[in-house]
């Protein structure tokens, strides 16, 4: 259980009667007077001799349940604390620093839980995994395969990650896919082609690996699926365990001795709330945290400058910045209009002034860190531009631009795009929402035009394809078919076709050409606006060594070391 | 009257814009998802209902649970409360010596150049303390004390992380720090308390000045101050009838001020990372947290209507008038 004696002691005091308190109160002023003094100072010299990171974070954790605790504060601490079956290897990258190899995807894992590769049938549909033995979570309760069936009927009941999306997309729909052949040993069977499930196996959204012995404990019908307590606690496998969690101040990871792939050379984390990005900066380049989290660009321009500070940047991440186009309101409808808007996106000056060159242009409609992705050069045109929307018929429209509270840099964004779409006979107005507002009323396919970012974790083609463009997605392409145009209707139907296909197409190359025709279709459609991609960035003092980006756009802090200066 | 609270808090927080169920969904969520997260959550039910459960948890002490942190929102008050507590006590306490104390110096110094200079200066005062919002002003100490000459600690909290809190004994760290005798995490807390306790105090002072002065020229004005001179009492009994006399508009003013550090606090926690109430209250509003932001505008309610009771009480022992 996690170790939350500050706060459970706290919330005990307070409940105690006056009484007690001024008793408690006198025990105290006892303590200071006896033995206390030394028992503390031995604690904190015990705790100096730790190896402890500190990490500037904007929040502290929402919850640490992975199958739907999506914040990213949530997402950053769990990724230490849960482990996967099987992770993509680490390379080094042509910049010299370490990354998921964006050539080399397809299947080839590193096993983490797994104890080796899958073994698959002939025909694709049978998946037999072994899991690592000996594998024990703080609990001291061995990985087996009762913790897989456990976890996947918890996914399936929640329905927001694992169960919602990851598994259904890879042929999964059920726990009638699942197999327990013996306490180490089970099988994944599908009913129809699919190869994502070579790539899923991997991935972070899919069902986390609980300790059902410990979680089942607390799986009853005042907590069903244990939601509350595994939101509250942590029950994975991996390097790290919850040391301490105080909400709105900070949450303590401890590396764990017994982790299976041996002791964290990093002891202690320490994700310390500071919500202001300023300070977040302030206290990094002090030198009083390690490493400052989700920093804006201008204030890892400035970070850079300094000494003692390094700024790492990978450009080849899968999270992405978007224009998304309603098809449904007009004249969005109308793809000249949705062409002209795409071609007046000033690239260069949003690289150059909005990111200060941490930033690549985004040539293709999903990033080039998915396998399979193909390039799509993109282009400032604002001549042909106005052509197309004096064409459309829609000179001196004024439209709405939404983007949320959350993201600073996407006020920069439109108002660049505003300067940029004035030149070309449209007036942009700029509307911002509360991030839960936004999130809702996008969902809701209320907003005309907005701004969104978001990654698809799998750095796989399909999966991306799939998440984002069918007809039943949430995002833009639900819209295009509800378009009043005829075109706009049919394209969206051959592309709900070429995702299918190309999904259930086992053949590497046969799938590769359906994916390439299928990104030159949506490219045609222009429902989105494919915004500079912001890459992945590290902002760390110079003694922290070893970050490394993977596909999710997370590092993990037990690839890292903290060097004595 | 905390019926009435209730009923305009819960109201308001509902008349909000944004539905917690598709934030914790995330945006790849069905429509199933999102249902049953409302089901959860308990949003599917008609607004009446939902009013009703929440009044019949509250009769309870139950708060009701954040819908972002999991946890019940009492626990988490009681995590908070204290920081919070600690630095708005801390700050009206000195606000108000200072602004009683140097209201009742112009009142009683009103003429010669010094007080002609001192006025001026408390009038400009007054007027950036009036237009300055708290988050800059905060932002700016953190930039001169803590970046640029590097006297005081960053923005990091309560207390510094390599010294870590004091042993739990009433959860404020200063008294705790103190009864456990713990020096070195005195130290650290009273360092971080400078700059957030500065940036209130600095804000809230102005108008207890202004307001001791102005009230306190008026009461040495008074024909009981004439009387009592030419009777030749001493000037120092005349200045403590007189202090006496001011009081009560002092007292209003004063009283508002707690509940408007209260305010003060959310965006002063915020930039300072204190972890208490305020930064609790700003995390709900950005996440359509329902719960959290109902006990806080409760919480805030019930301050204030105690603050008015103690103006009451207060009014009857220094205005004989009020108790005839």
């Amino acid at each position: 259980m996690v170790d939350k004696d500050s706060s459970t002691s706290e919330a005990n005091t307070a409940a105690l009667p006056a009484r007690r308190l001024v008793l408690k109160m006198a025990a105290g002023a006892a303590l200071a007077a006896g033995g206390r003094k030394m028992l503390l100072g031995e604690a904190q010299a015990q705790k100096a001799k730790l190896k402890t990171l500190v990490i500037a974070s904007p929040s502290t954790p929402a919850g640490l349940d992975r199958d739907k605790d999506l914040t990213q504060i949530s997402q950053r601490v769990v990724k230490n604390v849960y482990e996967q079956l099987y992770e993509y290897p680490l390379v080094k990258l042509p910049n010299g620093l370490m990354g998921v190899d964006p050539n080399g995807f397809g299947s080839r894992f590193n096993s983490m839980l797994a104890a080796s590769a899958p073994q698959i049938s002939t025909d694709g549909r049978v998946y037999t995994i072994n899991l690592r033995k000996g594998v024990k979570s703080r609990y001291g309760n061995e990985l087996t395969t009762d913790d897989i069936r456990y976890s996947w009927q918890r996914s399936f009941g929640i329905k927001v990650c694992g169960g919602g999306f990851v598994l259904p997309l890879s042929g999964c729909t059920g726990m009638d896919n699942l197999e327990i052949i013996d306490k180490y040993t089970y099988r994944i069977s599908l009913k129809e082609d699919n190869y994502l499930l070579s790539r899923t196996l991997e991935n972070e959204c899919g069902p986390p690996v609980l300790d059902s012995t410990e979680v089942r404990k607390h799986d009853n019908s005042d907590d069903p699926l244990a939601k509350q307590w595994v939101s509250l606690h942590d029950a994975g496998f991996g390097p790290y365990q919850v040391e301490s969690w105080t909400p709105g101040q900070e949450i303590t990871l401890r590396g764990r001795d017994d982790y299976w792939g041996g002791k964290p050379k990093i002891d202690r984390v320490v994700f310390k709330e500071i919500p202001s990005s300023a300070d977040r900066l302030a206290l990094l380049i002090a030198g009083q945290v390690d490493i400052a989290d989700e920093l804006l660009p201008r204030e890892v321009a400035t970070a850079a400058a300094q000494k003692g500070v390094k700024v790492d940047f990978w450009p080849m991440a899968t999270g992405f910045d978007a224009l998304i186009h309603n098809a449904k309101i007009a004249p969005h409808g109308d793809r000249r209009v949705r062409e002209a808007l795409n071609l007046a996106i000033p690239h260069d000056q949003i690289i150059e002034k909005i990111y200060f060159g941490r930033a690549t242009r985004w040539d293709g409609v999903i990033p080039p860190a998915h396998e399979g992705s193909i390039s799509i050069p993109r282009k400032t045109d604002l001549e042909k531009a106005k052509s197309l929307i004096e064409e459309a018929g829609a000179k001196g429209t004024t439209l709405e631009l939404y983007y949320g509270t959350g993201s600073p840099v996407h006020e920069e964004i439109s108002v660049a795009l505003q300067t940029a779409y004035s030149k070309v006979g449209i007036n942009l107005e700029l509307k911002k929402l509360p991030d839960s507002v936004f999130v809702e009323r996008l969902y809701k396919k209320e907003l005309p035009l907005a701004i969104y970012r978001d990654a698809a974790f799998q750095p796989d083609a399909g999966y991306a394809l799939g998440l984002w463009y069918p007809s039943r997605s949430f995002f833009a392409f639900g819209q295009m078919a509800m378009s009043t145009s005829d075109a706009d209707k049919a394209n969206q139907a051959k592309i709900d076709e070429l995702i299918v296909k190309g999904t259930k197409t086992i053949n590497d190359a046969d799938r590769n050409q359906v994916w390439k025709d299928l990104q030159l279709l949506i490219d045609q459609t222009q429902i989105f606006g494919y915004l500079p991609l912001p890459g992945m960035t590290v902002v760390r003092r110079d003694n922290i060594i070893g970050a490394a980006c993977y596909n999710d756009n997370f590092y993990r802090v037990y690839d890292m070391d903290k060097l004595t200066t | 009257m905390l019926l009435l609270v209730s009923i305009v808090v819960f109201g308001m927080v509902r008349l909000l814009p944004g539905n917690p169920a598709y934030r914790l969904a995330g945006l790849g969520a069905s429509a199933e998802t999102i249902r049953q997260i409302e089901v959860d959550l308990g949003l599917d039910q008609p607004l009446p209902f939902q009013y009703w459960r929440y009044i019949q948890h509250l009769a309870r002490g139950d708060l009701g649970r954040s819908s972002y942190t999991h946890q019940p929102v009492s626990e988490e008050l009681k995590q908070r409360l204290p920081a919070t507590i600690e630095l708005l006590t801390l700050s009206f306490v000195i606000a108000v010596m200072l602004g009683i104390s140097v209201g009742s110096f112009l009142a009683a110094a009103r003429q010669g150049p010094i007080a002609r200079v001192t006025e001026r200066f408390f009038n400009v005062y007054g007027l950036l303390a009036g237009a300055i919002p708290e988050f800059w002003l905060g932002l700016i100490l953190i930039y001169i004390f803590f970046f640029r000459l590097g006297w005081l600690p960053g923005p990091i909290g309560q207390v510094d992380l390599d010294v870590g809190a004091p042993a739990h004994v009433t959860g404020l760290y200063l008294i705790d720090a103190l009864l456990t005798g713990d020096w070195d995490v005195l130290k650290s807390v009273m360092a971080h308390l400078v700059m957030p306790v500065a940036t209130l105090v600095f804000l809230v002072a102005a108008p207890v000045i202004r307001m001791t002065r102005a009230s306190v020229l008026q009461s040495l004005d008074s024909d009981f101050v004439h009387h009592a001179r030419r009777c030749g009492i001493r000037e120092s009994a005349i200045a403590r009838h007189a202090l006496r006399a001011a009081l009560p508009p002092i007292i209003t003013v004063v009283a508002l001020l707690y509940s408007y550090l209260l305010g003060g606090a959310v965006l002063v926690e915020q930039v300072f990372a204190w972890g208490g109430l305020g930064q609790y209250s700003v995390q709900a509003v950005v996440v359509s947290d329902y719960a959290p932001l109902q006990a806080f505008v409760l919480l805030a309610a019930v301050v204030s209507l105690i603050t008015f009771l103690v103006v009451d009480i207060l009014y009857a022992a220094v205005d004989p008038r009020v108790r005839l």
